[in-house]
């Protein structure tokens, strides 16, 4: 007992010994700290975008494997721009100087809360970006008890957890929200003009709102260029629910169930399970077999480890914008509190060209680019609710 | 003096390496696991030098805001973060090291810990249920998850005894019936408020309903607590009750098929279900902790890991109660202390490395313990002096 | 010439001298066969011939040149094949699968099938050994399965095959079978070795025979020289071990009883057929038999382990066929076991925690709410350590640290002290030495003059005579005699026991 208690005592006394020499950061730079949900950083999708808005964007450093930062060259700047944000080089997109990012990866649900006091309360970080819908609870906590430090939040608006209406706007706290419909409804049009077998399949992550919206802008993209394609209400459009964002293997499964059954265009709103659904249509045969998957969230078709050959076109959500805009509302000291939703209009979503031109006519392209621009004059409304009644009742443009 | 003894003599039988719950009192249950963890810190941080960062810094930032360690300005909060994690992997610990005492594999913690965070959340929002007093509320609920998780693991325990189905097979089978049934069904549909822009997963959880915070500003609530009297429980339960004579006693002779305790007129099928279905209400009671505690409601992503972590708790534990207080602690302090090495530009890589390899040394406990008996051996041969008593 | 020999073979168990200087010869294309009762030592033999056991030491030769056998797959090399008693077989495979296992057909990379059937059908037709080859084992009655076995050996190439009781599991239509098959064999030149403890079926089949006893060779003899009887006596000999006092009985009331208990063994073959006792206060009644005759499956019956077809069973009065191992020992039953390791204790508990298992769930020993009183516990458990002189001595070293000896003291002290009035000893002394046989018979002894009935299940023919009032002789199931000691010799015992003078093919 004697020599286990010594034991013990040497290991707490070389612990302590260790916990005096902490190092600390120089004081000028500016701290924007970031928490990532459980998916992490290499998620290919939402996790990534953000990191590449504060790390790449606007602190121009590079995220050495492993742990640490290197500066970023000017021409590895410009050619992150070039894959990333060709729709948005009238943004005037460049680095930000004195940004340090500081980002916590989440292992599990209960690191939200503790991984965001740490970084306004330990690491004095201005602002402090909460990545996703699942850290809505957490965000607002830790924004209310630290009113001195702003927050942003992407992809959600705190609700009440009795009413589900939106809690009051926090004057430190912007939720960025996008209209994924808008983009959704675009890749859907292309869908629709681009399917030989008039069946299209839908892979859905998880039934959360913004999920939501791709599912019903997709739709509606189907209803409009393809009525056939649609069936009655969108029962045509093969639509299923891997109930994960993370299940790889799940996501390759419905993709070949759904190409089993005719279907050529597939397109998956459900972050890494999605990758699954690239897999299956690779081992199928691709576009040799008139076979495309549609990205979504980024522009996979400049992914490698994804399959560009066979990534038709992609619905972007420029988390990584957002994340950038946010930015440098600190900088600028522009930052307000409250809902910031972005659209078509100001370059916040969009389409991915990839192989579009391959598989479309010049006219129908034209047509596309016909719809986005009705889009951003509110002559079309794509729909945020994807069920059945919902978008059969959605009433489809006519002319474009 | 002999107030003394009666200390020592208490925590010997706490950690089961007593005279009484062990025959020979063997001191290796308790040198294996801090061998193993040693093993692990310091192959740890050969690997932190070999990728080029300073392994005496990270273990500073590790343990520095692990919050076991007081002093620091953030120490407060991360006592209460490192005390909830503790609970929260100790019940899955427990519900996995009681299994192991019945000579079961309970693979099935993680779905058992989902059937309970469900019943919980249920019993939190329900109607009926909600007007409920402050302190009776969180309570309900834990009762109805224990349940709960207790059922779905004795489903496993009786296919086991009445067709001959493995429970390693069996709990997996049901871990999938769960994670479809919740996640792909009740977190939709019945148990999702009407569709709204704002929200996603179940119903929030009644304040009532959820647990005491003790440590205000922390959000540290009673389950710490809780979790300390699940572990006496068992620990009392397995050897101070006939049940857990009876079910240690299967537990020892499950492996190779004996069957004195049936000789002796023990219902072995009975107790394997008993064994499971208490194996279970521990999981479910860490259902319990997530949602009362953390959550307040089920989140439409599944709650992934905890039962696969009590795997690991449990074997550093050695299987028994209160070694699986100590083995959540520990790995409660890597996983709290991670996020400092993550800030310092470590990746969180490096405590799930020293996590794998203190969980694989255990599994390799064998090896671990031949070589610290031959070591002992040879100490002993060099003093050639009777070793003094107090080392057994 | 000597197609095997054996030369002054030993193998030392820790406390046991399985074979002791055993020498013989067998002569190439011969039928030899080694008979014993179990414990004999002949399973030991074979499996040094086999490779399976080193022996301590002597040699062996094999076509009369000395070799060294490590392994199966050495045996195997020098042309040597077993037939298990229990087969190596795969169910699910088929016959031709089973058969080619291990050493397949290729066409390329690739398992060649067909092939393999074909060299399966004309191995059955050469050798007249019938079996469909595409048919999947489990499908098959147990000759066809043997038959799948030795064509397997034969496939191998073997030119020595190794018979370990072969009939055991056979019905005699199968076993007259396999002896047309083995007659077949020795046609073709293959020597082989018979290994069995029954006396009809080696005088029926074998040229010469090796009886084998307490691990030595009592002799080897022509088929023709010798009769049934002889084989018998020279198997169980005549060595009495230790003088048992005797101890008048005062026979009470009747404890136990059954009347025509039918049960399965786990295969699923009757192997009890039919059998009505009763145990009174006061006697030991005693059953002898060889081995596999029917005592596992009517013990595991008596104690609640296998339900019985049909039959009654009463224990004080109460029908006790349906019930649980608890209800019988609720009823009054306690039950000395011969597989300590397995049945008898918990060897990882401690003896303090083994003593009163059974009725650790009554007062004192619990508190009779749940709870587990150990110190009323350790008071008993050094009581009895003290009573029973249970070395070493100490209540908290576990049942497992123990020797066989103190392990039995301490099962006698449980289930003695276990409120009872019929006590099953099954082969309470076996792998016991000398000290400690003792003591087990003091202890029933005294049981019986305190008015217990007892029920002595035993191999050991003089340990029957020394202890029980009466005798009944288990013989494949049945029970075909009952006698008491001063009636009888051990000598018509022994025959009884192996079933001369008794017709098998009716008993069947």
């Amino acid at each position: 007992m004697r020599k286990l208690l010594s034991v013990l005592l040497v290991v707490a006394l070389v612990a302590v010994v260790f916990t005096g020499c902490k190092k600390e950061e120089p004081a000028t730079a500016i701290k924007i700290g970031l928490v990532t949900d459980v998916g992490g950083r290499g998620d290919q999708s939402f996790n990534d975008s953000a990191m590449r808005g504060l790390e790449t964007w606007a602190a121009k450093k590079a995220y050495v494997q492993g742990g640490g930062y290197s500066d970023l060259s000017d021409a590895d700047y410009a050619k992150s721009l070039e894959d990333y944000a060709p729709d948005l080089t009238d943004k005037g997109i460049v680095a930000i100087p004195n940004i340090q990012p500081v980002i916590l990866e989440s292992k599990s649900q209960e690191d939200y809360i503790p991984n965001l006091t740490k970084l306004a309360a330990d690491e004095g970080c201005t602002m402090i970006i909460g990545v996703g819908f699942m850290l809505s609870d957490a965000v607002y906590t830790v924004a209310k008890e630290y009113p001195g430090t702003k927050f942003m939040l992407i992809d959600a608006v705190p609700a009440d957890p009795v009413t589900y209406a939106p809690l009051p706007d926090l004057p430190n706290l912007v939720c960025y929200l996008f209209k994924e419909e808008q983009c959704g409804y675009l890749v859907g049009a292309i869908a629709g003009m681009a399917t030989k077998t008039n069946k299209i399949g839908y892979i859905g992550g998880v039934p959360v709102p913004p999920v939501n919206r791709y599912q019903a802008g997709f739709l509606a993209g189907i209803k409009t260029t393809n009525p056939t394609a649609f069936g009655k209400n969108g029962a045509a459009v093969s639509q299923v629910y891997a109930n994960s964002f993370i299940d790889q293997p799940k996501g390759k499964q419905i993709a070949q169930t759904q190409i089993a059954s005719g279907a050529d265009i597939l397109f998956h709103a459900a972050g890494a399970t999605g990758n699954g659904m690239f897999e299956a249509i690779k081992e199928a045969g691709g576009p040799g077999k008139g076979l495309w998957g549609i990205g979504v969230d980024v522009d996979m078709g400049k992914n490698p480890n994804l399959y560009p050959d066979g990534t038709l076109t992609c619905a972007i959500k420029h988390v990584d914008y957002s994340v950038y805009m946010a930015t440098k509302s600190i900088v600028d000291n522009t930052f307000t509190g409250g809902v910031i939703t972005l659209s078509l209009l100001d370059g916040g979503v969009g389409w991915a060209a990839d192989h579009v031109g391959d598989v479309l006519s010049a006219a129908q392209i034209a047509q596309i680019e016909n719809l986005r621009q009705m889009i951003i004059a509110g002559t079309v409304t794509p729909p945020e609710d994807p069920a059945p009644a919902a978008v059969g009742a959605w009433v489809a443009p006519t002319s474009y | 003096m002999s107030d003394n003894r009666n200390i020592v003599r208490w925590i010997r039988s706490a950690f089961g390496f007593d005279r009484q719950s062990n025959g020979r009192g063997d001191p290796l249950k308790i040198l294996v696991p801090l061998v193993s963890i040693a093993l692990a810190l310091i192959l740890g941080m050969v690997v932190i030098a070999v990728s080029g960062r300073d392994p005496f810094e990270a273990y500073a930032l590790l343990f520095g805001d692990s919050g076991l360690i007081p002093g620091s300005a953030s120490w407060k909060r991360e006592f209460a973060e490192l005390l909830l994690k503790t609970a929260l992997y100790s019940a899955t610990g427990l519900s996995i090291a009681m299994a192991f005492k019945a000579g079961l594999f309970n693979i099935g913690a993680e779905g058992q810990f989902w059937v309970g965070a469900i019943a919980a959340t249920f019993i939190g929002y329900w109607g009926p249920f909600a007007h409920l007093p402050r302190v009776i509320h969180p309570a309900v609920c834990i009762l109805f998850a224990m349940l709960a998780g207790g059922c779905w693991a004795a489903l496993a325990g009786y296919l086991k005894v009445k067709r001959g189905v493995n429970e390693v097979i069996g709990t997996i089978m049901l871990n999938w019936t769960a994670w479809f049934l919740i996640t792909g069904w009740l977190v939709l549909g019945p148990m999702a408020p009407i569709a709204t822009k704002f929200i996603s997963g179940t119903y929030y959880i009644a304040e009532t309903a959820k647990l005491t915070r003790i440590m205000p500003p922390t959000r540290l609530n009673t389950s710490i607590l809780i979790a300390l009297v699940a572990a006496y429980a068992t620990w009392f339960l397995l050897y101070k009750t006939t049940i857990g004579y009876e079910i240690r006693a299967i537990g020892h002779t499950a492996v190779l098929g004996m069957e004195a305790p049936r000789a002796q007129g023990i219902n072995v099928n009975k107790r394997i279900v008993q064994a499971m279905f208490l194996a279970g209400a521990l999981s479910g009671l860490g259902g319990a902790f997530f949602i009362l505690g953390l959550q307040f409601q089920f989140p439409n992503t599944a709650i992934m890991g905890y039962g696969w972590t009590g795997i690991g708790i449990a074997l550093i534990g050695q299987g028994e109660p209160f070694g699986v207080i100590l083995s959540s602690l520990f790995i409660a302090a890597l996983r709290t202390g991670a996020t400092s090495m993550q800030v310092a530009g470590i990746p969180k890589t490096f405590s799930n490395i020293i996590e794998g390899l203190a969980v694989g040394f255990i599994a390799l406990q064998v090896a671990v313990r031949f070589y610290l008996v031959k070591l002992m051996e040879r100490r002993r041969l060099r003093k050639a002096a009777p070793e003094s008593k107090e080392a057994v | 010439m000597n197609a095997l020999e054996v030369r002054n073979v030993c193998k030392m168990f820790p406390g046991n001298l399985a074979n002791d200087n055993i020498s013989l010869a067998v002569r190439k294309g011969e039928i030899f066969a080694i008979v014993g009762e179990n414990g004999a030592g002949k399973s030991t033999l074979m499996n040094i011939i086999y490779g399976i056991y080193s022996p301590t030491s002597g040699e062996i030769l094999v076509n009369e040149k000395p070799v060294r056998i490590r392994s199966a797959e050495d045996a195997i090399a020098l042309k040597m094949g077993m037939v298990h008693q229990e087969f190596m077989l795969i169910p699910r495979f088929t016959v031709t699968e089973n058969i080619v296992i291990g050493d397949e057909p290729h066409k390329g990379i690739f398992f060649d099938y067909k092939r393999a059937v074909r060299e399966v059908r004309d191995l059955s037709e050469r050798v007249s050994l019938s079996v469909h080859p595409e048919a999947q084992v489990c499908d098959l009655p147990v000759g066809a399965q043997q038959r799948v076995e030795i064509l397997k050996v034969l496939r191998r190439g073997a030119e020595i095959l190794i018979f370990d009781e072969p009939t055991a599991v056979l019905t005699p239509e199968e076993t007259g079978e396999l002896f047309i098959t083995m007659r077949k064999l020795q046609a073709e030149g293959k020597t082989i070795l018979f290994i069995s403890h029954k006396l009809k079926e080696v005088m029926e089949i074998a040229d010469r025979i090796a009886v084998l006893r307490r691990g030595k060779l009592q002799g080897i003899v022509e088929k023709q020289d010798t009769s049934e009887e002889q084989l018998a006596r020279m198997m169980v000999g005549r060595d009495v071990v230790l003088e048992i006092p005797h101890v008048e009985s005062h026979v009470g009331a009747e404890a136990f009883a059954c009347h025509d208990i039918h049960v399965r063994n786990n295969r699923g073959f009757e192997a009890v057929k039919g059998v009505s006792f009763k145990v009174h206060g006061g006697e030991i009644v005693g059953i002898a038999g060889v081995q596999g005759n029917g005592q596992d499956e009517l013990v595991n019956a008596m104690i609640g382990f296998t339900r019985p077809l049909s039959g009654s069973m009463e224990l004080n009065g109460s029908n006790m066929r349906l019930v649980t191992t608890a209800a019988l020992r609720k009823q009054g039953m306690s039950y000395i076991t011969e597989d300590r390791a397995r049945r008898g204790l918990v060897m990882p508990y401690t003896v303090r925690d083994n003593v009163v298992m059974g009725q650790h769930l009554v007062r004192p020993f619990s508190n009779g709410r749940g709870g587990m009183r150990f110190d009323k516990i350790a008071e008993f458990a050094e009581g009895k350590v003290r009573e029973y002189d249970i070395r070493p001595g100490d209540i908290y070293d576990t049942a497992g640290s123990l020797s066989g000896g103190n392990q039995q003291k301490l099962i006698l002290a449980r289930e003695l002290s276990l409120p009872h009035n019929f006590l099953i000893a099954s082969q309470p002394t076996r792998g016991l030495d000398v000290g400690a046989t003792e003591f087990v018979y003091h202890k029933l002894l005294e049981e019986k003059q305190a008015g217990k009935a007892i029920l002595l299940i035993s191999l050991e023919l003089s340990e029957i005579m020394g202890l029980a009032d009466r005798i009944l002789v288990l013989f494949e199931g049945r029970i075909v005699g009952e006698t008491t000691p001063d009636k009888t010799t051990e000598e018509a015992l022994g025959l009884l026991m192996l079933g001369v003078g008794v017709d098998t093919k009716v008993a069947s």
